[in-house]
């Protein structure tokens, strides 16, 4: 059979909105060109209109798994332009509730992997699981899953009576429950036969990519945001940076996994450490900061955000710049599925945590 | 801040006329001709070790009639100082903004470079690829982040 | 057996039981056994409310459902065979049920070569999967129905040879006189590895998990069913449950001793509870593995499965020989 050029296009069970344009020769990919932008909303020039509190539900939006950790780093950013504190209190909540959410993305990323490998247990356990956390998430700030929580100077309200006890209960739960996964799906014979040595992404090829993440991290480079450029109490508490060499889809899904292990061992030691205070230091709304730049990195889920904002004095900023994971993933769309099967399409497109609304903006 | 002050130093030894700022913690910035790339890009990477690139920004300044472009850069391959970011500015001019493209230099460039061109107007020669990617394909109007493309209904 | 001489009573076979009726009955119970299966292994709860036990006319409200909806046919797509394909599917699922015992009276048609042509049908159906999909004019179409033409055609080699070893003991094709010769010991214990191969070899024939690679949605939408939608797509699934039902009970005659079981239970009542838990064992595989790839599967049928049953059909000639069967 001669070439063939398929449209994984916006609207397919294995895409999300984004296409990819993919030339097919039988069974091989010979070419994959991603093709963004199905979900552009021009977040950043929407921002230069808001100001600085009023940006951070638009900001949360593109990323909902995972909203606290693309809100971090602008809340971070705006705190360092306009030089406010944060008391301690309020940055322990709000490392506790970043890893919350990396839990709930991780798990509802192996949730949809099952889907694309068409193991549906694999997509009911972590979904139903999740909602441990989302439970979490609901008592303490509101809302499912976008909180606008983070506020410059803290957080928006205080944690709720009996919250402490009731994140204990399902961290242990879900300790018993990684388990199980362990067990059941990174052990699966199939799951192994179809992820083992696919979508290889040697070490000098990662550092040229410039990607970032879980993706970074299965190719054995240890770089995070919270351990090369400790923010908030992360330098205050004990965790790993787990990292596989061998940069196939089977090492970033085991990344993924033991990254939710130290998440959890994380949000105990925040539970234990906890110090009563202030969740909020008290701060105009309309915040006017002085000129400059700053740039900031914090890690998210998927990989390092980073923004860059340029102020002029105003309440509004002048620039605005995202920098999402799922966007400086996008090379490796290319680079790893030339020369693959088919049918590795889906494992390899997932196995990056490609986030559409994420790398659009 | 020893590890920021050594690049300052080398830098300005090597390229004098490059503007660096005061470096505060973790964060070199510099400003430079556009006659210094790409040897300055060459040599932060072989030399310095920066060996990728976190983000391209293009501010827009109408009133100073620039658009400036920025380059931050980050190293993996040297844990010490991973923690920094360094960031390249050059001032290209408003009406003609055009440079070499530096995806030669760092590959991890390449979309972030793409993404620049559509949303500020800026020409990248060389680039590999250069049609629109986060914008639709009938686009014709001007670069969105420029300041005079107004938002609708602000 | 039909005995032409009296119509009514053939008629009954024929359409009541063991034929369409029957048939029908099981399979809309069997879709509806595989949904509470699957649920209960995901911690869900499944069908629940269509009907007073536990969503038990779930399966009955789908297919009504499906009846309303419209028949689509593309505008490019050749519209005779895209209509008629699943009746050709149906037509050959539905001719293997009528060749498979379900007791030694309850059998619509019977032959002493009935075996070979129940394979013979089997090896019809990618054929019938090729006209669905090349009728379908549609690129995905296309290719899932080339991956099922070669994962069917794959795994019915094997398949057959699995089963040689039984035909060489019993001494003959009739599945009548095979079950009749499981009397002293059913030939699971007697051929166990011919009991894997075959099990296996008939869940890629029934495009089941880990061998749905035909229908791998998030790449190919639907595969070669992409285009099917309406009481069209609705015979299409049937005849596919028809083919499982009637490959469980082949694995039940063939290997487990069909209706053979002490008394007072009747021996219809044997084979359906056998058949029950071979249907059991078939469905399980859905919900604990992901699918395997195009190439994987072939490899391990043509390297794996192909040269098990040939060894299992050595293991069943040196039984002979020495077991004086």
């Amino acid at each position: 059979m001669s070439e063939v050029t398929l449209n994984i296009g916006p609207q397919h069970p294995g895409s999300g909105h984004f296409r990819l344009v993919v030339s097919v020769d039988g069974d091989t990919i010979t070419k994959a060109t991603p093709d963004p932008g199905y979900v552009h909303r021009g977040v950043e020039k929407q921002a230069e209109y808001r100001e600085y509190l009023q940006n951070i539900p638009l900001l949360e939006r593109p990323v909902i798994s995972d909203s606290n950790g693309s809100v971090y780093a602008y809340v971070l950013a705006v705190e360092r332009l306009a030089g406010l504190t944060v008391p301690e209190r309020a940055q322990y909540i709000r490392v506790l509730m970043a890893e919350l959410n990396r839990i709930m993305s991780h798990l509802y990323w192996l949730a949809i992997f099952g889907i694309f490998l068409g193991h549906s247990t694999m997509f009911m356990w972590p979904f139903g699981d999740r909602e441990a956390v989302i439970d979490l998430a609901q008592r303490a700030m509101g809302t499912r899953l976008t909180y606008s929580y983070f506020v410059p100077g803290g957080v928006r309200n205080d944690l709720p009576d009996g919250f402490k006890d009731q994140a204990i209960r399902a961290i242990e739960f879900l300790e018993k429950r990684l388990i199980e996964y362990n067990a059941i799906f990174m052990k699966n014979p199939v799951f192994l036969q179809r992820t083992r040595g696919v979508g290889i992404l040697r070490t000098d090829d990662a550092i040229k990519l410039g990607v970032v993440g879980p993706t970074l991290r299965g190719s054995g480079i240890d770089a995070d945001a919270r351990k090369d450029e400790p923010y908030d109490v992360y330098d205050k508490l004990e965790f790993d940076i787990p990292t596989f060499p061998n940069g196939d889809c089977y090492s970033r899904s085991l990344v993924r996994l033991e990254e939710i292990k130290q998440s959890i061992r994380i949000v105990r030691q925040v539970l234990e450490a906890m110090p009563p205070g202030a969740f909020r230091a008290r701060n105009p709304s309309v915040l006017k900061p002085p000129r400059g730049s700053v740039y900031t990195r914090t890690e998210a889920a998927r990989g390092t955000y980073a923004y860059f904002i340029t102020s002029k004095g105003d309440k509004t900023p002048y620039r605005l710049k995202i920098s999402s994971p799922s966007f400086r993933n996008l090379p490796a769309f290319e680079f790893l599925m030339r020369g693959s099967h088919l049918a590795d399409m889906p494992t390899i497109y997932w196995s990056l945590d490609y986030w559409p609304l994420e790398a659009d903006r | 801040m020893v590890a920021e002050g050594e690049i300052q130093k080398h830098i300005a030894a090597e390229f004098p006329e490059a503007k660096i700022e005061l470096p505060t913690a973790n964060r070199v910035s510099l400003v430079s001709p556009l006659h210094y790339f790409p040897e300055l890009a060459i040599f932060l990477r072989d030399a310095e070790g920066f060996d990728h690139v976190t983000s391209v920004t293009g501010i827009d300044y109408p009133e100073r009639g620039l658009v400036s472009v920025t380059y931050h850069l980050s190293s993996y391959s040297r844990p010490p100082i991973r923690r920094i970011v360094l960031s390249v500015s050059v001032d290209l001019p408003r009406q003609d903004a055009k440079m070499l493209s530096l995806v030669s230099v760092w590959p991890s460039a390449e979309y972030h470079e793409r993404e620049t061109h559509e949303m500020l107007g800026v020409m990248f020669q060389d680039h590999p690829n250069l049609n629109l990617l986060l914008l639709p394909e009938d686009w014709t109007d001007l670069p969105p982040l420029r300041k005079d493309f107004k938002l609708r209904g602000r | 057996m039909l005995d032409l001489n009296e119509p009514l009573a053939s008629l009954l076979q024929v359409l009541v039981f063991p034929g369409l009726t029957f048939a029908l009955i099981f399979v809309l119970f069997m879709v509806w056994y595989e949904r509470k299966l699957l649920a209960k292994m995901q911690l869900r709860v499944g069908p629940l409310y269509a009907g007073r036990f536990e969503g038990i006319l779930q399966p009955m409200a789908d297919f009504i459902k499906l009846l309303f909806k419209e028949v689509i046919v593309p505008k490019q797509a050749d519209k005779f065979f895209f209509l008629l394909a699943p009746t050709f599917m149906m037509a050959v699922s539905a001719s293997m049920l009528a060749l498979i015992p379900l007791s030694a009276s309850q059998v619509i048609a019977d032959s002493n070569v009935a075996l070979l042509i129940i394979i013979a049908l089997l090896s019809l159906s990618p054929l019938t999967i090729i006209v669905a999909a090349w009728a379908s004019n549609n690129k995905y179409s296309l290719i899932g129905g080339l991956r099922a033409l070669h994962q069917m055609t794959s795994y019915a080699i094997p398949m057959s040879f699995s089963i040689l070893g039984i035909v060489l003991m019993s001494g003959s094709f009739s599945l009548l006189a095979i079950v009749e010769s499981q009397r002293s010991s059913w030939f699971i214990l007697l051929q166990p590895l011919g009991a894997v191969v075959f099990y296996l070899a008939a869940l890629a024939e029934l495009e089941r998990v880990p061998f749905d690679i035909p229908e791998a949605e998030t790449e190919i939408v639907m595969g070669w069913e992409t285009e099917y939608s309406g009481i069209n797509y609705g015979i299409i699934m049937t005849a596919t449950y028809i083919k499982f039902y009637a490959l469980a009970v082949l694995f039940t005659d063939l290997f487990l001793g069909g209706w053979l079981g002490p008394a007072p239970v009747p021996p219809v009542i044997w084979t359906i509870l056998k058949t029950l838990l071979v249907v059991t064992l078939m469905m399980i595989p859905r919900g604990v593995y992901p699918r395997l790839r195009v190439d994987q599967m072939l490899r391990f049928g043509w390297t794996g499965l192909l040269p098990l049953s040939l060894v299992n059909l050595l293991i069943g000639l040196v039984e002979i020989a020495y077991l004086k069967l």
